[in-house]
């Protein structure tokens, strides 16, 4: 049997260390690296390409939420949350079938949650995780209420902003965001979601990649992978990888996964087209 | 001595009294004028116009004479019984009797009708029992006054000590309501969970003795919380050790991500501060910075007594997060919990405290809380008792 390869990630030791004795009983498991926070998990996941990652919610830095968000949808690990959070995000998870752990871990969750992902990677559904997760996240954004006076003005503006000037107009948690398109360094799809990254940060909006597509400047934007578009003025470096692959870098932080398909895309903007 | 009906609240009864007075006079003598003009005047006829005016000028005659008795009743209304019952009788038959000779005088006078000294016994006789009758209606209406009032004055007291037990349980629910968040303050279950969950990894991995001793520790913190009320005052050294119990847990879950500089001067660990007042602080330095920085950081508290002023100082270094960024979001979030704090320290101490908020140019947070310094004695006696014992110690 396959065995899966697995990232676990948690930023208080005792917790790290419970999680590897338990996973380390089970034979279907293979932990391929540990984390303690946010930042060294997305370096891990782009380097080790793990099945499943055990991924903490309450991290310094970037949380488990933020990992997610800021993860390629087309590379997204299974996520399974371990967490002690509070009752309304359970709430979330369950009702956008995210597969958490509740602290204290006990085995019984971890056969279950590992049972699970065995099934999902066999299936032939196969990675369609983000959407949920960023489902999750959307409803408990909703619950610190986001006013019915703030998503109108939402609604006006995205019609009078495709007139006046090139920008994307994002509702998050109780404030609106404008980006400019000259910001968005790259984009991400996950279902009915899309993932606006710019300025280090990650915006969530709920959109299609096809509706957002027919906003932006397709001279600028470029599909790099199946949900996954980048902003070429942003490309610093380009690092080949195995398979025809390669990774983009996009300032200091960001890497970027170009698929085999996409690959040509790329080739056209370094000949200077 | 006022001469009004109403002595406890001339003001806002004025006109009832004017209206009660007049009604007294007026209504009596038009009473007694009425009752004469057909029980004497049509049965012993002749009834002209003489007699009609003869009974309206004995009436106003007899208006004077009850204003001054009137004057006499409630110049003697505070003398024993006796004396009143006595003087008011002997005044009540000399002023009917000299109206008595005043209005047969008058008699005489106005309808000519010869002398009439003859039937003074009769008309006398008549006479006491109108001034009588209208002593008996001005006692009538005086006390029918005084019960009223009193009856106000009793309502108005219910009154006042029904609103004083209002805002007195009003007072008490507030205080069970900082309890009560204070508790769960102390039971947040993300701490809890957490904290059993790093308890169950030592179990994992057979460190048995770490286990107990982080059992035992959750286990006298909850005790501390659970036992203490937060109207209490106790000693500074009582509620550091309290936070230590607090912190070593934190310190087994965060490892060196959290480091501790505590520095309290040896009289300022005899003062006294509200039970469980720095807990929700540090707590929340734990929240926001250490928890939020990958490098953890140091939480610092200094304490000392200055000016008989006690001043505590709390800091932490902060989430590490861009500074400009986090100020505002941070800085928001964290001011949430120092409400509570200052909404208690308000009830134990009305205005003779200080809180300060000051954002460290390294992102961090630094609390100043400034408290009269009192040691346990003052808690028990007096202040004025206390008092040697504070410069004892000096």
């Amino acid at each position: 049997m396959q065995k899966l390869r697995t990232l676990i990630v948690d930023d208080e030791p005792l917790a790290l260390k419970l999680l590897r004795a338990k996973l380390g009983k089970l034979d279907t498991i293979d932990i391929v690296g540990e984390c303690k926070n946010g930042r060294e998990a997305i370096a891990a996941t782009l380097d080790l390409a793990p099945d499943i990652i055990f991924l903490d919610i309450q991290m310094p830095g970037l949380n488990g939420f933020d990992v997610v968000k800021r993860l390629q949808s087309d590379i997204l690990p299974l996520i399974v949350f371990t967490t002690a959070y509070e009752q309304y995000a359970l709430d979330a998870f369950d009702v956008h079938a995210v597969d958490y752990i509740l602290k204290p871990i006990d085995d019984e969750r971890i056969a279950r949650a590992v049972e699970r992902a065995l099934e999902r990677i066999e299936g032939v559904e196969g990675h369609d995780n983000k959407p949920r997760i960023l489902g999750a996240i959307d409803s408990i954004n909703q619950r610190e209420k986001m006013g019915e006076v703030a998503s109108q003005i939402v609604a006006d503006m995205s019609v009078s902003n495709q007139i006046v000037d090139k920008k994307v107009v994002i509702k998050d948690r109780d404030e609106i965001t404008i980006l400019k398109q000259s910001d968005i360094e790259w984009v991400d799809a996950a279902g009915d979601y899309v993932c606006l990254h710019a300025e280090g940060q990650t915006h969530i909006k709920r959109s299609t990649l096809k509706e957002l597509l027919s906003e932006l400047d397709p001279n600028v934007f470029k599909r790099v992978h199946r949900s996954t578009i980048v902003n070429l003025n942003f490309i610093d470096k380009v690092i080949p990888h195995t398979k025809g692959e390669c990774f983009l870098l996009l300032g200091e932080f960001e890497k970027i996964k170009v698929s085999r398909n996409y690959k040509d895309a790329i080739k056209e903007f370094l000949l200077g087209e | 001595m006022s001469h009004s009906f109403f002595q406890e609240a001339p003001s806002a009864n004025g006109r009832k009294v004017i209206y009660q007075f007049g009604l007294l006079h007026i209504g009596f003598w038009s009473f007694v004028s009425i009752i004469s003009f057909f029980s004497l005047t049509l049965w012993y006829g002749p009834y002209d116009w003489f007699h009609i005016l003869h009974i309206c000028l004995q009436a106003l005659i007899g208006i004077g004479f009850t204003l001054i008795l009137y004057w006499v009743f409630m110049g003697i209304w505070n003398k024993p019984f006796a004396q009143r019952a006595s003087m008011g009788l002997l005044m009540v038959l000399l002023v009917a009797f000299v109206w008595t000779i005043v209005r047969i005088e008058l008699f005489m006078w106005v309808t000519e009708a010869g002398n009439k000294w003859s039937e003074f016994g009769g008309w006398h006789f008549a006479s006491v029992f109108i001034f009588l009758c209208w002593s008996g209606l001005f006692h009538g209406m005086r006390y029918n006054d005084l019960l009223k009032t009193e009856h106000r004055i009793m309502l108005e007291a219910e009154a006042e000590t029904r609103e004083e037990q209002i805002k007195r349980m009003r007072a008490q629910s507030i205080a069970r309501d900082a309890q009560i968040k204070m508790l769960r303050y102390q039971l947040n279950p993300h701490f809890l969970c957490n904290t059993l969950n790093a308890i169950n990894s030592l179990i994992e991995v057979s460190e048995s003795e770490k286990a107990q001793s982080m059992t035992v520790q959750l286990s006298r913190f909850l005790r501390h919380s659970l036992d203490n009320n937060p109207d209490t005052k106790i000693t500074l050294e009582n509620e550091v050790n309290a936070l230590n119990l607090y912190l070593k847990i934190e310190k087994t879950r965060f490892g060196d991500r959290l480091s501790l500089d505590f520095n309290i001067e040896q009289e300022a660990k005899l003062a006294t501060v509200p039970s469980l007042l720095l807990q929700p602080i540090i707590e929340n330095s734990m929240k926001h910075a250490i928890a939020q920085n990958e490098s953890g950081g140091i939480i610092s508290l200094y304490a000392r007594v200055k000016n008989n002023r006690l001043i505590m100082q709390l800091s932490d270094t902060g989430s590490g997060i861009k500074v400009a960024n986090s100020k505002m979001a941070s800085s928001k979030g964290r001011g949430v919990g120092l409400r509570n704090t200052n909404e208690r320290l308000k009830a134990l101490y009305e205005d003779d405290f200080s809180i300060d908020i000051e954002i460290l140019p390294s992102g961090g947070l630094k609390t100043t809380i400034e408290l009269p310094c009192e040691d346990m004695s003052s808690e028990i006696n007096t202040p004025n008792q206390s008092r040697p014992s504070h410069q004892q110690k000096r």
